[in-house]
């Protein structure tokens, strides 16, 4: 007789559900996407100069990173140059910040108590990442434009790096010295989290995609397996990608295997993270947390020294960016006529992942419990930081049965 | 003029209203504005937000004096929980251009609506909130700015506050707002796209011959895409009397202004704009909004192939 155990996700962007089937011995996992938003297909509908603005409305969170992909796509079709690295990779990086700190702070906080972390600590942590996340709002809109859906560039000249700075760099200093002041306690908290994260276990065979050459806007994106470094076609990952019977989420066909996008990837892909200082932990998704930690650090070292953004220019160009989530690619083509938008989201590469690590979780740990495999599931879910709005935004082939 | 009477909870000594946002189909981007927000929630108001799936749980059910609900009604789960909201809370509001009239997922949906197969909620026909509940307040725009959800918050929380804030804006366009002069047209010529750099800093751009639905979209943001030289793409929604106005269609008001900056008769601008402009251009954020398909011979009904 078989069980099902559905946990309805929280403090994740989007609406996510994780079915559980338990039958016997048998754990069969199925990440869900319930709610279709088909974006990808309005975007075929409009003229060049919107697909942008109509990009960023496809998240809420990683707005920058979708309005830079759609950017490039666009001028990748129309055989042009994104102007202004700099500036978006200034913009991109401030997103990247943001984002790993209202998850580290505020979205994890509950699991990283569960993990062993001082609640007290963790508390006040929350009350100060929601006062940066404020601070890095007003950032971004100063500089760019909207705080959400911001409208650099495109139509209008891109602003030079230098001028954005001077309007925003007081803020900056203000945000960069709220992170160093609070940068040993959340330290502090996800080391002890990590400690205790055997209790999650993840599969350690997968691979790991990132753009290399350590910036968020442009790169060579990279394969990382085991010990050895390869180049992938990203676009054709994006027009690979096959339709699940049980979920909106559209993954990419696999390059031999599951493929991990993300801080972690990125970690590993530009030597900021090693596998042999991850193996000294539990092989655990919750080294996810870890991976952002060190990101907050790069990044608030990167916008302490900002004459590094010029250098993105030197750096090989090609379709993807990073987003906060993983890597991300906007393909733009005509096709008899019309045009054809594909969007890989990272939490489109992420799920394979993401299901095979929960059913390793729940399969090694033997658990009935309905509250426990909530628990350990939500856990190990919310350590991707899956985002559902960017994941369901794709053209959903038709499948039978 | 409506008055305001929140019942508050009693929590020790202190009497707090309770806060819930509350997500359905969307990027979530007006629930990053009122993320911003919360400090402000807390700490002026002393009210207490007890639901917001982003940074803690979703609601449960449980009385709120004030419910602020982003997004659009995409499946029955969403159809359920709509109307559990609205027999549970005092005041409901539609923030953002997905709750008032389906925003862009609408559109997705009109031209890609099939199912899968299991384990996802049934979806429906994608509804704005307020076409599925009574609300009373919806605050447009996408996403919906900071200010105005500030106002409406600040209505429905502090008592003695007179008139629905968004009220005053409900009647203006993009193009009040925008400092762009309009100016007479060359001839009638509109593109689709353009060369930004050709772009003049200070004159309108329809009246350079660029599509701009300034003049049909209700004002509020600030006119901030079209001051950098971004044509309004609508995400807003229609400005209230051409919603109020039933045989008023978008393509209608357009023609008018284009008419009048070109020198040409409306007919002749009209026709002009229907071979020109998909109705997709003009409802990308209104394509399943009820208001605007129902209008006689409303161009949405050939993308809905009739229906």
């Amino acid at each position: 007789m078989s069980d099902e155990v559905v946990i309805d996700l929280t403090r994740i962007e989007g609406e996510g559900r994780v079915y559980v089937l338990l039958n016997g011995d048998e754990v069969k996992v199925r990440f869900v996407g319930i709610d279709y938003r088909g974006i990808e297909k309005v975007m075929e509908t409009q003229p060049p100069y919107r697909l942008p603005h109509i990009a960023s409305r496809i998240c809420g969170i990683c707005f920058i990173s979708h309005f830079v992909a759609s950017l490039k796509a666009l001028s990748n079709l129309l055989g042009t140059e994104v102007s202004e690295l700099p500036t978006l990779e200034l913009a991109n990086s401030i997103q990247h910040l943001l984002d790993n700190l209202l998850h580290l702070m505020v979205m994890s906080s509950e699991d990283l108590i569960r993990l062993g972390a001082d609640s007290d600590l963790v508390g006040k942590l929350s009350i100060k990442g929601m006062k940066v996340f404020t601070k890095l709002m007003s950032v971004i809109r100063k500089g760019f434009g909207d705080p959400v859906h911001p409208f650099i560039g495109w139509v209008t000249k891109l602003p030079k790096i230098n001028d954005v700075l001077t309007t925003v760099g007081d803020d900056l200093r203000e945000v960069i010295k709220l992170v160093n002041d609070l940068q040993d306690d959340l330290t502090r908290v996800v080391t002890k989290a990590i400690t205790n994260s055997c209790r999650y276990p993840g599969r350690s065979d997968y691979k790991y995609l990132a753009l290399s050459n350590n910036y968020l806007t442009t790169g060579v994106p990279k394969v990382f397996s085991g010990d050895s470094l390869s180049n992938v076609d990203v676009t054709e990952l994006a027009l690979s990608r096959e339709s699940l019977s049980y979920s909106y989420i559209l993954p990419p066909k696999y390059l031999g295997g599951v493929i991990r996008v993300g801080p972690l990837a990125r970690g590993l892909i530009n030597n900021y993270l090693s596998t042999r200082e991850l193996q000294r932990n539990c092989w655990s998704p919750l080294l996810y947390h870890l991976a952002r930690l060190r990101e907050i650090h790069g990044l608030i070292t990167k916008l302490s020294e900002p004459s590094v953004f010029e250098d993105v220019t030197n750096v090989p160009n090609s379709l993807p960016v990073e987003a906060p989530r993983g890597t991300l690619v906007h393909v733009y083509r005509v096709v008899n006529d019309s045009l054809r938008v594909r969007v890989l989201t990272p939490t489109a590469i992420n799920s394979r992942a993401i299901e095979s690590d929960v059913t390793k979780a729940l399969v090694e740990g033997g658990y009935r419990d309905p509250k426990v495999i909530k628990e350990v599931t939500e856990v190990i879910v919310r350590s991707y930081n899956p985002c559902l709005s960017c994941a369901t935004s794709s053209i959903r082939v038709v499948v039978n049965g | 003029m409506r008055g305001v009477c929140v019942s508050y909870s009693l929590i020790g000594v202190m009497l707090v209203a309770k806060v819930a946002f509350i997500s359905l189909s969307s990027c979530n981007g007006c629930q990053v504005t009122f993320l911003n927000l919360i400090p402000w929630v807390r700490e002026e108001l002393g009210a207490e937000v007890i639901a917001c799936p982003f940074i803690s749980k979703k609601w449960s059910g449980d009385y709120v004096d004030l419910a602020l609900i982003e997004g659009s009604v995409g499946n029955e789960e969403h159809l359920r929980l709509v109307r559990r909201v609205r027999d549970s809370a005092k005041y409901v509001v539609a923030v953002g251009t997905c709750a008032c009239y389906g925003g862009i997922q609408g559109l997705g949906r009109v031209l890609n609506a099939r199912e899968v197969s299991e384990l996802v909620p049934k979806q429906v026909t994608n509804k704005p909130v307020i076409e599925v509940v009574e609300v009373d307040a919806a605050v447009p725009r996408c996403p919906v700015p900071e200010e105005l959800l500030k106002e409406v918050i600040k209505y429905f929380i502090k008592p003695g506050n007179e008139g629905v804030p968004t009220r005053n804006h409900a009647f203006l366009t993009v193009c009040s707002q925008c400092s762009r002069v309009m100016k007479p047209m060359k001839e009638l010529k509109l593109r689709l796209d353009y060369d930004p750099g050709s772009i003049d800093e200070g004159t309108c751009l329809l009246s350079q011959g660029v599509l701009c639905l300034g003049p049909i979209t209700i004002g509020g943001c600030g006119a901030r895409c079209t001051s950098r030289g971004i044509p309004c793409s609508g995400c807003a929604g229609p400005v209230l009397d051409l919603i109020i106005i039933r045989g008023e269609r978008p393509i209608d008001r357009l023609s008018r202004v284009i008419a009048t900056l070109s020198g040409k008769d409306f007919s002749t601008v009209r026709r002009y704009l229907e071979n020109l402009i998909d109705p997709v251009l003009t409802h990308t954020f209104t394509a399943s909004s009820v208001l605007m398909r129902s209008k006689p011979n409303s161009r949405l009904l050939n993308l809905l192939g009739g229906k």
